[in-house]
């Protein structure tokens, strides 16, 4: 029998840490039951694509079109009207009609963002061929408060972060299977990283894995230079993986415009004519209303994010912040709160984005002990002692790098939720520098390794639940509250 | 260098040292019982120590000392907030031993009004709604057991009080509660 356990633990412990993921992200996610942040506009858009209502908006459409895709198939909201959505970008709490159940918007990015919880678990899985380390790390994807609060809306992130993670899961598993590189895995990779930026433009960042892949695919030419043949490959291997992406962003983007089959209330968000005549000629599926209409989305986009406003530390109340102070969880934002006030004691629901300082400064320190590795290879010319973990560390700590460092040219304002993404970099680099440090034991199965991990693990999950209250919004007082104000860096404000 | 010390034990004392630091920062507050409060919500406004109450429910906290004017609020340092946001008195009945005969200083700060008296008779009051002021109230004591009294209300906005103590010609005085050389709680 216990053989039999331990012979399939393949299997069930994935699926163990998918059902935990799916507990803690999914208990109860219809709760609030009002907006908050940016679901007075997700949520817009998801019920425009329900109704066909034309409209174009900063994001790619893949994101909005799953979060109407998760109305459509669970909202439970038929019966209601909701005509004033369409009317607006920005929807008024006051617009949602009574007794609108909130589960259907929120179902794609809170059920996405829990199963991608397999993606983290397979790719330190295949890296590190150690189920326990694979679940252990697993954790800090299953119970990061920010990441919890974040993906429990109908926003674009917990979306984003499963095609991320699906996308480097694609990625470790064509570097890990023993096979030489071709042709299809570029395309197959391009599929997914365009599934990525076609929810959010700030996954470019993964182009970066073409990069690398082609590294390991020419990696013989590298060290020989020989150009010609790196050339030749560059030929055939750029195209391979641009062309997927391309089409994926594209057939998204001609989805989203034949949807667009009514304008509403005369918006028509400075359309050009020849777009506007298909639509009213009911044609916004014709190949012109694409072609006119791809143009003016991506207008509309740019003249959008150039309209955004920049970073102001001095006005009261401003949500964002420097990206330099995202690792440490520099600011919590508050999304929304609740006051209530019961035999004279003030209590206050919060939803708020916060971090989970177990994982975040943990993240923190990997990518910091990564980058002194790379330095003492790079630099000091030290030897490393695992040359295949070297480079996933190297891999890992690039993508993290890449994307702050971008981030960091950004003028815009930017909030620390858009950390969400490097943080998930960073938790795989942190399992990477953990197998790094701990090779041999990781190797030797060491029982003082694992428990260590597993020490590791409680302190996450034992964290997570101090901070839950925020996550979940669960009614406490000014003194818990002050309880969980441990840094003065978070900047949270108590609700009186 | 010995078999257990590797990098092993350094993370688990790292994961232990973390863990004592976070239960460190989470246990609760404790002080010992000195001073009983008790906090009496007020149905209706309250606009003088005098007026006539309406109490809509009422509970108990004890305290080790009267330090109780903090960050503008009814706060403790360590307890944190005491009381309700607005509209509330608060009633003190305290037996204590006096040591030493003599005359005695009480300084009493309050936002917003109190009544104070001892062995029954009225040391102090302030009647209105204030922002956090302190007045002396002097006061002969003879060796042996006292009782003190106070009322004190919050109506609106900051709040919080304190109650000191001091033999005339001591070096510093006390907070209500706290043990010296001259009183006993």
């Amino acid at each position: 029998m216990l053989q039999s356990i331990a012979q399939t633990r393949r299997f069930w412990v994935p699926a163990l840490v998918l059902l935990v993921s799916l507990l803690v992200y999914g208990v109860n996610y219809g709760s609030p039951k009002s907006m908050f942040w940016d679901e007075n506009y997700h949520i817009t858009s998801g019920q425009k694509y329900i109704d066909g209502t034309l409209f174009m908006e900063l994001h790619p459409p893949l994101g909005k079109l799953l979060i109407g895709a998760g109305e459509a198939l669970f909202g439970g909201n038929e019966d209601l009207d909701k005509r004033a959505f369409n009317r607006t970008d920005y929807l008024d709490g006051s617009d949602v009609p009574e007794g609108m159940s909130f589960t259907g918007f929120r179902f794609a990015s809170t059920f996405l963002m829990a199963t991608s919880v397999l993606f983290f678990y397979g790719i330190v899985w295949r890296i590190t061929r150690r189920t326990w380390v694979a679940a252990g790390f697993s954790a800090l994807l299953i119970f990061d408060n920010a990441l919890v609060v974040h993906s429990r809306a109908a926003m674009l992130e917990g979306i984003q972060l499963f095609f991320i993670l699906a996308a480097l899961y694609y990625f470790v598993h064509i570097l890990t299977r023993g096979k030489p590189l071709r042709l299809p895995q570029y395309a197959w990779l391009g599929v997914l990283v365009g599934l990525v930026v076609s929810v959010k433009l700030n996954g470019a960042v993964l182009l970066l894995l073409f990069v690398m892949v082609w590294g390991v695919d020419q990696w013989d030419n590298i060290k020989a230079w020989r150009w010609k043949a790196m050339l030749q490959r560059l030929a055939t291997t750029v195209p391979a993986a641009v062309l997927p992406i391309i089409a994926v962003f594209a057939s998204l983007l001609y989805v989203h415009i034949a949807l667009g089959e009514n304008i509403v209330g005369n918006k028509t968000y400075k359309a050009s004519e020849e777009y506007l005549e298909e639509v009213r000629a009911d044609r916004s599926h014709s190949l012109r209303a694409f072609y006119h209409g791809s143009l003016d989305n991506i207008r509309y986009m740019l003249e959008y994010s150039d309209g955004v406003a920049r970073l102001d530390i001095c006005k009261p109340g401003e949500n964002g912040s420097y990206a330099i102070g995202w690792p440490l969880g520099n600011k919590s934002i508050n999304y929304r709160w609740d006051k209530n006030t019961v035999n004279g004691e003030v209590k206050v629901r919060y939803i708020q984005i916060i971090a989970n300082p177990i994982v975040w400064f943990s993240v923190a320190a990997g990518i910091v002990l990564s980058i002194g590795l790379i330095l003492s290879r790079f630099v000091y010319g030290n030897p490393v002692k695992d040359n295949r973990q070297f480079y996933w560390v190297l891999a890992f700590t690039t993508l993290y790098v890449s994307y702050m460092t971008a981030i960091l040219q950004i003028d815009r304002v930017m909030y620390l939720y858009h950390y969400l993404v490097p943080l998930v970099f960073g938790m795989l680099n942190l399992a990477m520098v953990f197998t790094y440090i701990f090779r041999d034991d990781v190797i030797a199965n060491r029982r003082h390794t694992m428990i260590n991990l597993g020490l590791f693990v409680l302190l996450v999950i034992g964290v997570f639940a101090w901070f839950s209250p925020f996550s979940y919004g669960l009614p406490i007082n000014e003194d818990q509250f002050e309880a969980r104000n441990w840094f003065e860096l978070w900047q949270m404000n108590v609700v009186r | 260098m010995r078999a257990w010390w590797n990098k092993n034990t350094v993370l688990t004392l790292l994961l232990v040292g973390v863990a004592a630091a976070i239960l460190l920062r989470i246990t609760p507050p404790f002080v010992s019982d000195v001073v009983e409060l008790k906090i009496v919500k007020n149905k209706a406004p309250i606009s003088r120590i005098d007026q006539e109450r309406e109490p809509d429910y009422q509970r108990r906290v004890w305290v080790d000392r009267l330090d109780l004017f903090h960050k503008n609020q009814l706060r403790h340092t360590k307890l944190g907030q005491i009381g309700y946001t607005d509209n509330f008195f608060i009633d003190i009945d305290h037996t204590f031993e006096v040591l030493e005969g003599g005359e005695y200083r009480f300084l009493i700060g309050s936002d917003d009004g109190f009544v104070a008296k001892i062995d029954g008779e009225e040391i102090c009051r302030f009647n209105t709604d204030r922002p956090y002021r302190k007045q002396t109230c002097m006061v002969e004591l003879s060796e042996g057991e006292h009782r003190f009294e106070m009322a004190y209300f919050q109506g609106g906005g900051f709040s919080g009080f304190s109650v000191e103590y001091m033999p005339v010609g001591a070096e510093r005085p006390h907070f209500f509660g706290e043990d010296s050389d001259a009183v006993q709680f």
